[in-house]
């Protein structure tokens, strides 16, 4: 099997265990082709997410490297993509603290400057057998799903100007 | 009611109702409203009663600059600090110094003004005295062309400032006397624009005609405009204060710190004054030239014909999302596997039918041989209609009992009854919510998330509570809902599709719900009310009609001008409410323009009637120039109360507010007691500074009218008495307003989805409230009290699955407040409502667990054990990860091999809300009582558990169970908030266990010590901290 399809083929085997699943909404992997990157993705609207409840979406893919040896299996969950202006210094700092405590993945700033992302990446050993892989896939998936979830309401208290980043840490820490 | 009448009034031809001017919007949007609008003659409204009041009042200015002590108390008093040795310190006292000397040459370009005035006046008396009538009048046609031709030729941009460059202070004081002139003026063109526009008869206004009308209203606003920057200038805080600083400040800000300076025992009136008028400039909107421009066009739009909304949608296209959905809906009704019953069903079909009815109708005729799901579609369409059985369908027995066996204190969604509301929607209106409605039945079955039963049970309450939800979404009100937006969606939202959908997510549409319901009591006693006064309204037109069918007796006929006058107090009371104004408050003080109109309105109409009760004569040959000789002429104050015009009505008002406080507050003023003191203060004051010409608040304004109406003047008006007294403070009238405000507090449960300042606003409004009416105290604890098993699920949540971080001094916040409470309990025998709900909470917090020591090695580790899965945890190091995905305290058992699913993600929500709902017995009651419950019972219990859930969590208006599971953590959260910061406990004890309990959230708490500082953790802090720890 072709390394590209191999990925494909995990993607896949993701969305069907995800589809249809409490607070899974729209989903479907889209291709090279139609996105024009270097790599599939499978995308997600992870519903009910978060304190807000509110739609966010998630993004599941490989990193496009040559060397087949690891895979990169990445998830990428957009929490917003309307930091206020004002707001985003405030966050930048209280990511960077919070990024210090979270377990595993972290959150960022993106190159906008206006969107705010959890990431999470796992590297997969290549030639293992293909149900451990989904396995593994699923996991980090599920990991990075239920993480960025458990520590999005601190940003959120942040962006929306409850909490200075002071009273975070103490949050935090107590 | 309702948008006809407001387009009415926009369309008028003659030139009235500018939308915002405070001044000109009152006199000539009552006077079109007025019951008897014949008897107004059009541009008779012609008498600013500012100017008169200006006339009166006295105007000081001191004659020293301002010390430095004044100025930083004047900073104090409004919340700015000034430390003396900041570096602003010295730049703030030198200011105002500096304005305090604007101050006084604009004093003396005033007292100029008006011996000028005063002269011309003399002139022009003396000068009409030797001539004939016929002279006069045409004397007085002439000056009015004059001063038309230079209107005409006028640039209204040239009476305001540019964006930079000079001030509105100079443009003023540089300009005083043309200014003055120009403004002056107005009745002249007022009265000219509208005799051309008489003359036309029913043809077409000329270009230039309306373009003179459109000048003339812009003029209205920007004599306002003047008015009130006038007044401002002559207040003692305008030197003293920045100006950039309080003119940021808010309408909710401002709003919120004059409730408060008028509920204080000495009221600072000045400061009052200088608010108020800071929002009377917010709503008269204009800054600079380029505002007036923009203003200009804004009225020369209102006069085109507003145009009709095309329908672009592409029938073939409609006609297809309506089959497909049409399809899934029927594939959806043909499982074995669902809750609806073959009645049930027929009934999801029918609503359908009847929301895409007009469609169907207009479209089908686009497509000539329709196949497949379209086919089916109207096949089946033809047979419903052809039948009509469906219609009427009853609601299956199942459902009644389902609802019934909720949770009792939860809301269920309520179906529209037969019974009239008395709220009339237009038919625009009527036709944007049945789009929206079919719009979000379609997407019910079709999207990928179902919500069928949500969407239903919203298509069944009442087009105003529905048109409520789509106002609240369409314009993104969820986070700072309030009463008065259920009288803007009524009376000024047309719901449009389109932008409706760019916020109609789930989520939204859900807490919209929920919010409408909170308020459906309120949408309901309004409609009651609307029908009271059409009622009492009626048969005082009956009994002024020449030819009454029913012969009353004089006593009968004042009963039912006195019961009109009642109706209308009550509204007045209501709006007052919703709209967080203080009685004493004058009514532009409204933020809602619409709404503002219909309180001008009312007023109007209870002076009106309170007139006629006294038999006043309406003067039919009244000229309205005779009133017109403007500023600096006392005469004209003579005719006051004469005259069947606005501004006769609002000097009668006065009359009838100020006989009663000459009287030393005889009648209803004597049973006030103590608030009599602040009544006939704020009358009196209104009357002297009133910049509506005196009109008082709605305290000292209703209380007045009914004096003057029933005690005062005829005491034998049998059932006047306990009608007046109905309105009195002692009586109905408080007791109506307490009612009112417990609605408003329930808001304040409900609304916890708030952010920040919108839900203290309405804590601030309500907080006496609370500590006032017990009734409303308990009312709303009744509501907040949402059930003990309610909370026992947020406890369940926020102690097993660890969201909430503790430390050990949090665990002796838990035990302080039980103990607390068990005192309490052996005290009291029983617990209240409010305890019950916190020892639920409380006991699942009471876990005994040791906090291991940690190094500081571990920081790291330790921080986010603390922070995610508090301290029970660290008893292995393998478990702390597992608590971090929230896995070992959801209770599941990891064990190798099992995979973390989303499935989990949400489990703990779902338990807690099981529990509310008593899940277990529902769907027992379902298996014995649906009436296909052989159907049912094949299925496997946890299939039908979701079934039932989603049904449940739908019939009190949620989408999902999460949505209801956030309510529940809402409800919590305000609990606490208000017995923390809103509610006085005297109570040491009590009020220590709520704080304990607060802390136990692991946030820090602050009770704000400056004015405008909110309390913290808001509620919505409170709220995240719980969905997500």
């Amino acid at each position: 099997m072709k390394k590209d399809d191999k990925k494909l083929a995990l993607l896949s085997s993701l969305e069907d265990e995800l589809k249809g699943s409490d607070g899974i909404g729209e989903i479907s992997v889209f291709t090279q082709k139609e996105l024009n990157a270097p790599m599939d993705i499978l995308r997600a609207e992870i519903a009910d997410f978060g304190s807000d409840l509110k739609s966010v979406l998630g993004e599941f893919f490989f990193i496009p490297f040559e060397a087949d040896e690891i895979l990169y299996f990445s998830t990428v969950i957009t929490l917003t993509w309307n930091l206020p202006k004002e707001a985003a210094a405030d966050v930048a700092s209280a990511v960077a603290r919070l990024n210090y405590y979270i377990p595993c993945g972290c959150f960022a700033l993106g190159d906008s400057d206006n969107n705010l992302v959890y990431r999470l990446c796992v590297p997969l050993k290549g030639d293992d057998d293909t149900d451990r892989q989904k396995q593994a896939v699923s996991i980090a998936a599920n990991t990075a799903i239920m993480t960025a979830e458990r520590f999005e309401g601190y940003l959120k208290l942040i962006i929306t100007n409850e909490t200075t980043v002071d009273e975070m840490l103490e949050m935090i820490q107590k | 009611m309702g948008l006809t009448e407001k387009e009415k009034i926009m369309r008028q031809v003659n030139v009235k109702s500018p939308q915002l001017s405070a001044v000109s919007e009152h006199l000539n949007t009552t006077s079109t409203l007025l019951s008897r609008p014949e008897e107004v003659a059009p541009g008779t409204l012609v008498s600013s009663p500012v100017m008169k009041v200006i006339n009166e009042f006295k105007v000081d200015v001191p004659a020293d600059a301002p010390s430095e002590q004044e100025v930083l108390d004047a900073h104090n008093e409004v919340g700015l600090t000034l430390a003396a040795n900041s570096k602003k310190h010295p730049k703030r006292v030198s200011r105002a110094a500096e304005k305090r000397e604007m101050q006084r040459k604009l004093h003396a370009e005033y007292e100029a003004e008006r011996r000028r005035v005063q002269d011309e006046n003399a002139d022009e008396r003396n000068r009409l005295a030797s001539m004939s009538d016929d002279e006069i009048k045409q004397h007085r046609k002439q000056k009015q062309e004059r001063a038309f031709d230079k209107f005409k030729e006028m640039d209204l941009k040239s009476l305001m400032v540019g964006k930079s460059g000079s001030t509105i202070y100079d443009k003023l004081a540089d300009n005083y006397a043309v200014i003055k002139l120009v403004l002056k003026q107005i009745p002249d063109y007022e009265k000219e624009v509208n005799e051309r526009l008489e003359a036309l008869g029913g043809n077409a206004i000329p270009e230039e005609l309306r373009l003179a009308a459109v000048k003339l209203k812009t003029l209205y606003d920007i004599r306002a405009y003047y008015e009130v920057y006038e007044r401002l200038m002559f207040n003692k805080y305008f030197a003293m204060l920045p100006r950039k600083e309080m003119h940021a400040l808010s309408y909710q800000d401002l709003r919120q710190r004059l409730k408060k300076l008028y509920d204080a025992p000495n009221r600072n009136n000045e400061l009052i004054e200088y608010y108020q008028n800071l929002i009377r400039l917010k709503e008269i909107g204009l800054e600079d030239k380029e505002s007036v421009t923009a203003r200009q066009q804004e009225y020369l739009e209102e006069y085109n014909e507003p145009a009709v909304k095309e329908d672009t949608r592409d029938p073939k296209e409609e006609l297809k999302k309506m089959a497909s959905a049409y399809a899934d809906m029927t594939a959806f009704f043909k499982k074995d596997d669902i809750l609806h019953s073959a009645n049930e069903r027929k009934r999801y079909i029918a609503k359908y039918f009847e929301l895409c009815k007009k469609d169907i109708d207009a479209f089908r005729s686009k497509v000539t041989s329709p196949k497949g799901d379209l086919k089916k579609l109207l096949d089946d369409y033809d047979d419903y209609m052809a039948n009509q059985v469906q219609a009427g369908l009853p609601e299956d027995s199942l459902y009644r009992t389902l609802k019934e066996v909720l949770p009792e204190d939860q809301s269920r969604v309520e179906k529209a009854g037969a019974d009239p509301s008395h709220i009339t929607l237009t038919a625009s209106q009527k036709e944007g919510v049945r789009q929206i409605g079919a719009w979000i039945m379609r997407h019910s079955f079709t999207d990928v998330r179902k919500h069928q039963s949500f969407a239903f049970n919203l298509l069944q309450t009442t087009p105003e509570q529905q048109i409520l939800v789509y106002y609240l979404v369409e314009n993104d009100k969820l986070t700072s809902p309030s009463a008065i937006d259920f009288h803007t969606a009524i009376n000024n939202y047309q719901p449009d599709l389109e932008s409706f959908k760019k916020n109609a997510g789930w989520d939204n549409i859900s807490r919209a719900m929920r919010i409408s319901m909170a308020l459906n009591d309120q949408i309901k006693s309004y409609g009651t009310l609307l029908n009271s006064i059409e009622k009492a309204d009626g048969l005082v037109a009956d009994d002024r009609s020449a030819n009454p069918s029913v012969q009353r007796s004089d006593e009968d006929k004042r009963k039912n001008i006195v019961s009109a006058i009642v109706a209308r107090g009550r509204l007045l009371v209501m709006l007052y409410r919703n709209a967080g104004l203080h009685e004493d408050m004058p009514p532009d003080m409204v933020e809602d323009p619409v709404l503002r109109r219909q309180l001008y309105r009312e007023f109007s109409e209870i002076t009106s009637l309170v007139r006629s009760l006294n038999g006043a004569q309406v003067s039919a040959d009244y000229n309205p120039s005779d009133l017109q000789t403007g500023l600096g002429d006392a005469e004209p104050a003579e005719e006051s109360g004469t005259l069947d015009t606005v501004s006769g009505h609002l000097d009668l008002a006065n009359e009838i507010v100020f006989n009663d406080v000459a009287a030393g507050g005889l009648g209803v003023l004597d049973s006030l007691g103590g608030a009599a003191v602040s009544v006939t203060d704020t009358a009196a004051y209104s009357h002297i500074s009133g910049w509506l010409g005196g009109l008082a608040g709605l305290a000292g304004f209703v209380t007045a009218s009914l004096t003057a109406a029933g005690i005062a003047r005829d005491a034998t008006i049998s059932g006047a008495d306990r009608l007046a007294q109905s309105l009195s403070v002692s009586g109905d009238f408080f007791e109506y307003t307490g009612g009112l405000l417990s609605s408003a507090g329930t808001l304040v449960d409900v609304f916890t989805g708030n952010i920040g300042t919108a839900t203290s606003a309405w804590l601030g409004d309500s907080s006496e409230a609370f500590s006032l009416a017990s009734k409303s105290t308990g009312e709303l604890l009744a509501f907040s009290g949402g059930a003990v098993a309610t909370i026992a699920g947020a406890a369940k949540f926020a102690s097993s699955s660890v969201q909430l971080a503790r430390s050990i001094s949090s665990k002796n916040d838990v035990k302080r407040s039980k103990n607390t409470l068990k005192e309490r309990q052996d005290a009291n025998g029983t617990l209240s409502k409010d305890e019950e709900k916190l020892k639920r909470f409380l006991d699942h917090e009471n876990r005994e667990a040791t906090r291991n020591e940690i190094s500081a090695g571990v920081g790291m580790v330790s921080g986010t054990l603390a922070m995610v899965s508090g301290v029970m945890l660290m008893s292995g190091f393998l478990a702390p990860i597992a608590g971090i995905l929230g896995l070992v305290s959801l209770g599941i058992d990891i064990f190798y091999g099992k995979i973390i699913n989303t499935a989990m993600r949400h489990s703990n929500r779902k338990k807690a809300v099981d529990d509310m709902l008593h899940i277990d017995t529902l769907v027992d009651k379902v298996l014995t009582e649906h009436p296909e419950k052989e159907r049912l019972q094949k299925m496997k219990r946890d299939d039908l558990k979701k079934l039932v859930r989603e049904e449940a969590v739908s019939m009190m208006g949620f989408s999902s169970y999460k949505e209801c599971y956030r309510h529940i953590c809402t409800e919590y959260a305000t609990l606490l908030y208000k017995k923390v910061f809103v509610e006085n406990l005297t109570d040491e004890k009590e009020k220590n266990m709520y704080l304990d309990a607060m802390k136990s959230l692991g946030l820090k708490i602050k009770k704000p010590t400056v004015q405008g500082d909110e309390p913290k953790p808001s509620i919505e802090a409170m709220v995240t901290k719980m969905m997500t720890g």
